[in-house]
């Protein structure tokens, strides 16, 4: 798609760890299986999902996950923001138990001399005040101004230059024309010139629904 | 057939609730098998297999603390005889393991000890691969519940083998069976904009493969379709439970 970096949306560290590729942070010390266990129903589905937020990513419900701490620390910050003592706000009651649970590491060592609550709640506090934020911009590209640049004029060459840009294995004729088909409902027309103001978000989704087609693996 | 890896879930609370608690929550991803001769009496049981990756401390689990090499060996890490949930004269539980002990008691825990091979292999991950393929020095390709699925099911039925981890796991690996691999039912969903529906339905789905790497890639696109439904029918409260009662079985005639 000619794009010069790697986009801040979707995040790069929850989409490779979402396909079990977590950077440098292989399953086992031998690293990662090779062969077929990269494709699992699940990370199938994964990839298809990741083709969908590159080309259409979701700026709305998009948090950084740098600066996302888990719940935990949510609540002690609630906690102590809404004034309580250090020793209350870090130590949590669940849902029907009667007993209040310190930190699992705090029933080891006298109450108070290592609250490892607090520790989390501050080192995050600490951590995020000083970590280099991460520049969140989606992708920046215009299917429609690829597809015209190179020459389509109807939907069914854009779609044959979109099957040619992502794919190395091409589909079949039923699925080219469904793909086609998807194009001319969503724009009324089958000449790409008349629909040219609304046709990015249908180019897009065609790109999607190409990258997911289970060809779209194969090299 | 299901395995799960706990990440989420802590090892602790595992230990702490019995291993019936975690069966019972994972059970409803499998598929119901059939058990080939004893296809009747096993209709609609499904083997739970909790693996522990990256170890648990077996001794300080099931405690030798009748043997004096124990403390000798753990003077600091051993734990006391006094503390701990008796089994018999030999061996004992570790203190918040209630829920095995009472299974125990009841005849419905087997354990077994020691397990290893001659001259051992001091490769992490090549013991892990002996581990999951069932084999030492085999070098079998396929993991010993992948085996296990191609005894039972030849056939291969889709979602027979269930993995629930991030990746999928040499143990369930199969000739047959594409194992169902997931972590989070939640994430087990294709993302689609409703114009997309119809489209993607078709260009997603398997079809008629023109080579082996194509055929594995539509085998794959085709088993992940049932669990979504699966993952959406467990998830409704109108859902039938999922708990099979503990029944006294095959484990209690086990030597113990």
């Amino acid at each position: 798609m000619g794009l010069k970096k790697l986009p801040g949306v979707p995040d790069f560290n929850a989409t490779s760890t979402e396909l079990g590729q977590t950077l440098l942070n292989p399953p086992t010390v031998a690293g990662w299986a090779q062969g077929r266990s990269w494709i699992t129903p699940g990370t199938l589905l994964a990839r298809g999902n990741f083709a969908r937020e590159a080309v259409m990513p979701d700026m709305i419900d998009f948090v950084d996950p740098n600066l996302l701490p888990d719940p935990e620390i949510r609540r002690v910050n609630a906690r102590i923001l809404g004034g309580m003592n250090i020793t209350e706000a870090t130590t949590e009651r669940e849902a029907g138990k009667k007993m209040a649970s310190p930190a699992a590491a705090n029933l080891l060592s006298d109450k108070d001399e290592f609250n490892t609550r607090y520790a989390s709640y501050m080192g995050f506090q600490e951590a995020v005040r000083k970590v280099k934020p991460t520049l969140r911009d989606p992708a920046q590209f215009s299917l429609t101004g690829i597809v015209m640049a190179e020459g389509a004029r109807t939907t069914g060459e854009a779609v044959d230059l979109l099957l040619k840009r992502f794919l190395a294995v091409q589909v079949d004729e039923e699925e080219r024309t469904a793909v086609i088909a998807f194009l001319n409902e969503q724009i009324g027309t089958s000449d790409l010139e008349r629909a040219r103001s609304c046709l990015e978000e249908p180019l897009r989704m065609a790109a999607h629904l190409i990258m997911s087609a289970p060809e779209y693996q194969l090299a | 057939m299901a395995t799960l890896k706990l990440g989420t879930l802590g090892r602790r609370d595992v230990l702490r609730a019995g291993m019936c608690g975690l069966a019972l929550g994972v059970v409803g991803w499998g598929a119901a098998p059939s058990l080939g001769s004893a296809a009747e009496a096993a209709k609609g049981r499904i083997l739970v297999v909790v693996e522990l990756s990256g170890a648990n401390d077996g001794l300080n689990t099931v405690v030798p603390y009748s043997d004096d090499a124990y403390y000798r060996a753990r003077p600091k890490l051993g734990i006391r005889a006094d503390k701990l949930r008796k089994l018999d004269d030999l061996f004992a539980l570790q203190a918040t393991m209630a829920g095995f002990e009472r299974l125990y008691k009841d005849g419905n825990l087997a354990i077994v000890h020691g397990i290893g091979y001659d001259q051992p292999s001091f490769s992490h991950f090549t013991s892990m691969a002996y581990w999951h393929v069932g084999a030492p020095n085999s070098g079998d390709a396929f993991g010993w519940l992948g085996r296990l699925a191609d005894a039972m099911d030849p056939r291969g039925a889709p979602n027979f083998v269930v993995d629930v981890e991030d990746h999928q796991s040499l143990a369930v690996r199969a000739r047959n069976h594409v194992p169902l691999v997931f972590d989070n039912p939640e994430k087990f969903a294709r993302g689609r904009l409703f114009e997309e529906q119809s489209a993607l339905a078709k260009l997603a789905a398997g079809r008629a493969a023109r080579n082996p790497a194509e055929a594995f890639l539509f085998d794959v696109a085709t088993s992940r379709r049932t669990p979504r439904f699966m993952c959406a029918t467990l998830a409704q409260p109108t859902a039938p439970p999922l708990i099979t009662a503990f029944t006294v079985s095959a484990l209690s005639a086990l030597p113990r």
